[in-house]
């Protein structure tokens, strides 16, 4: 692997590693409709 | 599943809930019975004499009943609220035939768009640039955190007021951003942080254009004439029972040996009229809908030459509220908004003029159009606690008439102060204590500090004054009190755990990620108790746009804060 390759995989990796937390943060993937089943429930 | 309702409250929340059983569950609207002090709860408009002799003011006579009176100079936001348009669209405007009370909205908004050019104004500087937010790298470090912090997180924010999340960085209450937040939106710094995240979350495509207003929408009239009536009539026409002038006191509930099923078997209340106590049984069938806070309880009203007197009550709702946490544990705790006025009272005032001296003088001052805006007037001398600059006083300039009975000569201004026991910067006592006339004058003071000229609105004061009909102003001692810094265990749950068919609506109950002092949270709080006792999978809920997951809005607000 040259270098260039090596840093080009660090920087790609950063950017999903943040991108991926920052999808985590904002709950970009949460259903909001699981927030209304316990009143559904009771 | 329940076929029949009773209502305590008859505010926007549970004629909203009302709505949704007749027309999503198909319940016959006779099976729907209202108890409440008046028929429009928070969201008023009329002339004066509809109002002096309701159940708060009926004590305290005035000398002058004339003109007009809205407690609130109200802002809706489509893109948010977006259960109440769906109510709206479901019911028919009072005021323009053959439109629903949406259609009524949405003509009226698109012909008349707020953008507001002067939204605030300060002594020496006249019109400030607003769309300059004047953060710093820690205010928008901490307003980030804000924006970041997922909704499972939020009870990080239990217990901690605005003040303290900004305790190491007060400079972030001399922004303009702050300015214009906490005006727009009634935060005090007393406010609970945790509803300020939601604000921060709900509201974030409007962070982005906050200066002019731009993502505001306004009713044609007053939101009684615009929103309450079209809900009353309806209501009235499928049979639905209004009991007005009653005073629910107390419950009773079903006795078992846990303790903690919560049913409901019966009512007790004062008629307000006769003075007489009344019980109402409550039978297997029936769901009890309650709004359990209203920010208007205890509202009092003074007159142009009378201050609003303070009235100690603790509210019909949130003493009513307050029995009910007497017998179970988890219904919250009412404390925590309604004993601490110091953090939730403001005083509001409704001026009516016989022409339009006042109007042409705020029009060329503002150099704006009536309608189009909410003017904040910002001091120039330290007025806060921490020695700080702050706004003074707004108002709201609405189109006009804002009445549909106003005469084409009258104008209607509204206008509040946040922090009523600051003392007038031209009349030399706290708002609280200012008459009409007073809290005219300090109008009258702000802009004329404002006045480009050549020819000072000083000039005309006293043709102003002679104009008067009226001006009265209103002692809300509950107006924040949804904004009270609050535990996420604070506020009921719409159904809370144990519930057999008692469910709690309105601005004082915990939904998700819903922000309170909008129609919206009262309308979807409605809706998810109707849905409830019919049996409609919550899936069929208005769907909510979340602005906040929306990386081109993020982006935006990320550029704002560097404006
Ligand atoms: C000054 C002001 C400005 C506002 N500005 C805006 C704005 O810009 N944008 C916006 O979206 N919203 C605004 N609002 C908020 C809006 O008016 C409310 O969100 C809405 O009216 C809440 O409706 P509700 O049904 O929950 O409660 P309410 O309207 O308060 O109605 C509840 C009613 O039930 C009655 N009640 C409760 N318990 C009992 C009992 N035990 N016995 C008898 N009666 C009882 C209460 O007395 C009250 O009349 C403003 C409100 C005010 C006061």
């Amino acid at each position: 692997m040259s270098k260039k390759q090596f840093v080009l995989g660090v920087f790609l990796g950063l950017v999903v590693t943040s991108a991926a937390y920052v999808a985590n943060r904002l709950d970009l993937f949460h259903d909001d409709a699981k927030d209304y089943e316990e009143f559904e429930g009771r | 599943m329940k076929t029949k309702a009773i209502m305590i409250g008859a505010g926007l929340a549970n004629m909203a809930s009302a709505v949704y059983l007749i027309q999503e569950a198909h319940w016959n609207g006779d099976n729907i019975t209202f108890y409440s002090l008046d028929d429009h709860g928070s969201n008023d408009g009329s002339v004066t004499t509809d109002q002096t002799d309701e159940y708060w003011n009926k004590n305290h006579p005035l000398s002058n009943t004339k003109g007009y009176l809205a407690r609130g100079g109200r802002m809706l936001n489509y893109r948010t609220y977006v259960d109440l348009m769906d109510l709206l669209s479901r019911v028919q405007s009072v005021t323009e035939p053959g439109m629903t009370a949406a259609e009524d909205t949405y003509d009226f908004d698109a012909k008349h768009r707020t953008y507001d050019i002067a939204r605030l104004l300060q002594g020496g500087k006249g019109i400030i640039d607003g769309g300059k937010m004047g953060l710093n790298n820690e205010d928008r470090l901490l307003l980030t955190k804000l924006i970041m912090m997922p909704d499972r997180e939020e009870t990080k924010l239990d217990n901690v007021s605005i003040a303290e999340y900004f305790k190491d960085d007060p400079h972030m209450f001399q922004t303009n951003f702050w300015y214009m937040w906490e005006t727009t939106f009634a935060f005090r710094t007393k406010s609970s942080a945790q509803e300020l995240r939601r604000y921060m979350h709900q509201m974030i495509y409007e962070f982005t254009q906050i200066e002019h207003l731009v993502g505001v929408n306004r009713t044609r009239y007053n939101q009684y004439e615009s929103i309450m009536m079209p809900l009353i009539n309806y209501l009235k026409d499928q049979g639905c029972h209004i009991i007005l002038n009653r005073r629910v006191t107390d419950w009773d509930f079903k006795d078992t040996t846990m303790q903690d099923e919560i049913t409901v078997t019966g009512l007790t209340m004062t008629n307000t009229e006769t003075g007489a106590e009344e019980h109402v049984d409550v039978d297997d069938d029936t769901a009890v809908i309650f709004t359990n806070g209203s920010i208007t309880d205890s509202a009092t009203l003074g007159d142009f030459d009378t201050p609003a007197p303070e009235n100690m009550d603790y509210g019909a709702a949130a003493s009513l509220w307050k029995k009910a946490t007497e017998h179970f544990y988890n219904l919250g705790n009412p404390d925590k908004f309604f004993a601490d006025r110091d953090a939730s009272e403001w005083v509001s005032f409704t001026l009516t003029t016989k022409n339009h001296v006042l109007l042409n003088e705020i029009t060329r001052i503002t150099t704006q159009q009536p309608g189009n805006a909410l003017n904040s007037f910002l001091s120039t001398t330290p007025i806060t606690p921490l020695g700080q600059v702050d706004v003074n006083m707004s108002i709201v300039v609405h189109h006009q008439p804002h009445f549909t009975t106003q005469k084409p000569n009258e104008t209607v201004i509204w206008g509040y102060f946040l922090y009523p026991r600051r003392r007038g910067e031209f009349v030399q006592k706290p708002y609280i204590e200012m008459t009409g006339k007073e809290m005219l004058q300090e109008l009258i003071g702000q802009l004329a500090k404002v006045d480009p000229g050549p020819v000072n609105i000083r000039e005309h004061e006293d043709a102003i004054m002679d104009s008067v009909v009226n001006c009265i102003p209103v002692y809300m001692p509950y107006a924040s009190a949804l904004f009270n810094n609050r535990a996420k265990a604070d506020r009921p749950k719409v159904i809370p755990a144990h519930s057999t068919n008692l469910a709690f609506t309105g601005e004082f109950v915990e939904q998700p990620y819903q922000m309170i002092f909008t129609e919206q949270s009262a309308v979807r709080s409605g809706e998810i108790a109707a849905y409830h006792f019919a049996g409609i999978p919550m899936s069929h809920l208005v769907d909510t746009p979340r602005y906040d997951k929306d990386l081109p809005t993020l982006m935006r607000a990320t550029k704002k804060m560097f404006s």
